[in-house]
């Protein structure tokens, strides 16, 4: 069954609602916050804060590649949920969850939570046009 | 857990992953290797299968995950953020 959040984007940056959940099979745990949709990103990124509330283990270490270099990053096992609209009259939805991702530490004062990357992007049918009117389809 | 152990464990686990990555990257290249003790336990598909077969098999939750890649993630503008 296909899902879709239908919003509008800000004159800058495409920004929507997410959630953040602890890695199967744990508890269901989660942090709600805010996400940059960001198609030059290859993987998704969480800031420190996020994985301090959920108390998420470091299970890795992946280079980043950037102007100044390659550094290691932390990698933690997390699941991305996007919660789809529904009708006003249909009892509140939960979040759809993709699989687990191993996304990786950003630091905290990145403004939002989430940098979402292509690997859950890849995962979607996203649309935008001119207007700002943005729709992402899922699951 | 003991998060100083993890995170010694992540450590020594990647170290010892580096070592072997060119000779990984023929058969295993986009795989995910569960790692314990320096040693390569075994190759998964996706993060999450390492993640639960790490779980089954260390009731101490000590083990690691690298993704077999040469690749470095590229976040273009935003690499910033991410960069201590």
């Amino acid at each position: 069954m296909s899902h879709c959040i239908e919003w509008r984007r800000d004159r800058r940056h495409i920004v929507l609602p997410i959630c953040i959940v602890r890695p199967a099979p744990s508890d269901l745990t989660a942090y709600s916050g805010t996400a940059l949709l960001d198609t030059g990103a290859t993987a998704t990124g969480i800031t420190a804060r996020v994985a301090r509330h959920l108390d998420l283990t470091p299970r890795g270490k992946r280079l980043l590649g950037s102007a100044r270099g390659e550094e290691q990053v932390q990698r933690y096992l997390f699941r991305v949920g996007l919660t789809p609209d529904r009708d006003p009259d249909e009892p509140p939805a939960f979040p759809f969850l993709f699989e687990d991702v191993e996304g990786f530490e950003l630091r905290d004062n990145f403004r939002l939570d989430v940098l979402l990357g292509m690997d859950v992007l890849s995962q979607c049918d996203f649309q935008m046009d001119r207007r700002g009117r943005c729709r992402l389809a899922f699951g | 857990m003991d998060k100083a152990q993890q995170e010694r464990e992540v450590d020594r686990n990647y170290d010892a992953f580096v070592r072997l990555l060119g000779s990984l990257l023929p058969e295993h290249r986009n795989q995910f290797a569960l790692m314990r003790d320096a040693q390569i336990i075994g190759f998964f598909n996706k993060p999450g299968e390492a993640n639960r077969a790490g779980v089954e098999r260390f009731p101490d939750q000590i083990f690691s995950i690298q993704e077999v890649t040469d690749e470095p993630i590229d976040l273009g503008f935003w690499s910033h953020v991410a960069l201590h």
